[in-house]
């Protein structure tokens, strides 16, 4: 159970809204994945040329039992985020935000030092920040500090799914933070990733274009959502100690054919 | 008097209160948020946030996103 602000989800899989090829496809995907947490974003209000006009795809969310994540994608500035953050809050009637403050547009990786500006800002406001941030250890410190107890560090950057490419820095802020919500943001390309970052402990995973892109959107929400159900679970059990050589897992004794007095554990007849 | 509106240039006839604003363009409050010169306007502010020469009004409504 994945508990954020004292609401409790069944679910870890948080999904995005974006770039799917209809309306119809991102309601699909939300309810084969039983993805509880869709994020959003906040447009000019011009309309639209595909199907997901403003109005009906707020209308088409609003009528799914979800809870609301705004962005503030787009932002490159502590003002733009924490103006984009209170606009968020009064149209969505939240107080979640997923803080994005964008430092460099060729790769779209957030901008440490005006992210940290913002989310204390938007801490003292009252906000509950979900802060996309690099997977850098001292950033996650310095966001904790200014008051985030939850972080969200990307695998790769956005849309790229190159999934996670650097598992240690993951592991790293993971044994670091053992009390913090921790969500792999960003980057993720297939279930098998996001498996992994479970794995690794990860309390979810959100991630969007792996989905919306995908040749079949609803199978491969429903895909991410076993992953990652997969990967808690097995983090949860305890992975087995990995060793350098084989062990038989069959026991040895017994073995039809097998002469014990012919074996020799330390010399085999193979040397 | 000129007003930039979502990045476009408008031209007003006078000095408007921002819920006037609004009616004249046509935009229903219900779901959308403004921010005028970066500075959001709650919408219990609207009728008392007067417009003037030079604002950079922004309208945004729910989108999809990541």
């Amino acid at each position: 159970m994945l508990k954020i602000d004292d609401t409790e989800f069944n679910n870890r899989l948080l999904l995005g809204t974006s770039a799917y090829p209809s309306l119809d496809s991102l309601k699909e995907s939300i309810n084969s994945s039983g993805a509880e947490i869709v994020t959003v974003s906040l447009r000019r209000s011009e309309k639209l040329e595909s199907d997901l006009s403003p109005n009906s795809f707020w209308e088409t969310l609003k009528s799914l039992p979800v809870k609301i994540l705004p962005n503030t994608a787009g932002c490159h500035t502590v003002k733009e985020a924490v103006t984009t953050a209170q606009m968020a809050r009064e149209i969505f009637e939240t107080s979640w935000i997923k803080l994005e403050v964008t430092g460099d547009d060729y790769n779209l990786q957030p901008d440490p030092f005006q992210l940290v500006e913002a989310a204390r800002i938007l801490n003292e406001q009252g906000f509950k920040v979900f802060p996309y941030m690099t997977d850098d250890l001292v950033l996650a410190e310095k966001l904790v500090e200014v008051g985030c107890d939850i972080l969200m560090p990307w695998a790769s950057p956005i849309g790229s799914g190159q999934g996670l490419l650097n598992p240690y820095a993951l592991k790293v802020l993971r044994n670091r933070f053992k009390e913090l919500i921790l969500i792999v943001d960003a980057g993720i390309g297939t279930p098998s990733d996001a498996a992994k970052a479970m794995e690794l402990g990860y309390d979810a995973c959100l991630l969007n274009t792996a989905v919306a892109k995908s040749g079949h959107p609803s199978q491969m929400a429903m895909a991410f959502s076993k992953a990652i159900e997969a990967g808690n679970l097995a983090y949860q059990a305890g992975a087995m100690v990995k060793r350098e050589m084989a062990q038989a897992s069959t026991p040895i004794v017994g073995t039809p054919f097998w002469h014990g007095e012919n074996y020799d554990s330390s010399s085999s007849k193979h040397n | 008097m000129y007003v930039t509106v979502n990045g476009k240039k408008e031209e007003l006839d006078s000095e408007l209160a921002l819920d006037q604003f609004l009616i004249k363009q046509n935009i229903q409050a219900t779901y959308v948020a403004v921010a005028v010169n970066c500075e959001f306007v709650p919408k219990s502010q609207y009728s008392k946030k007067h417009l003037q020469q030079g604002d950079d009004i922004e309208i945004v409504t729910p989108h999809p996103g990541g």
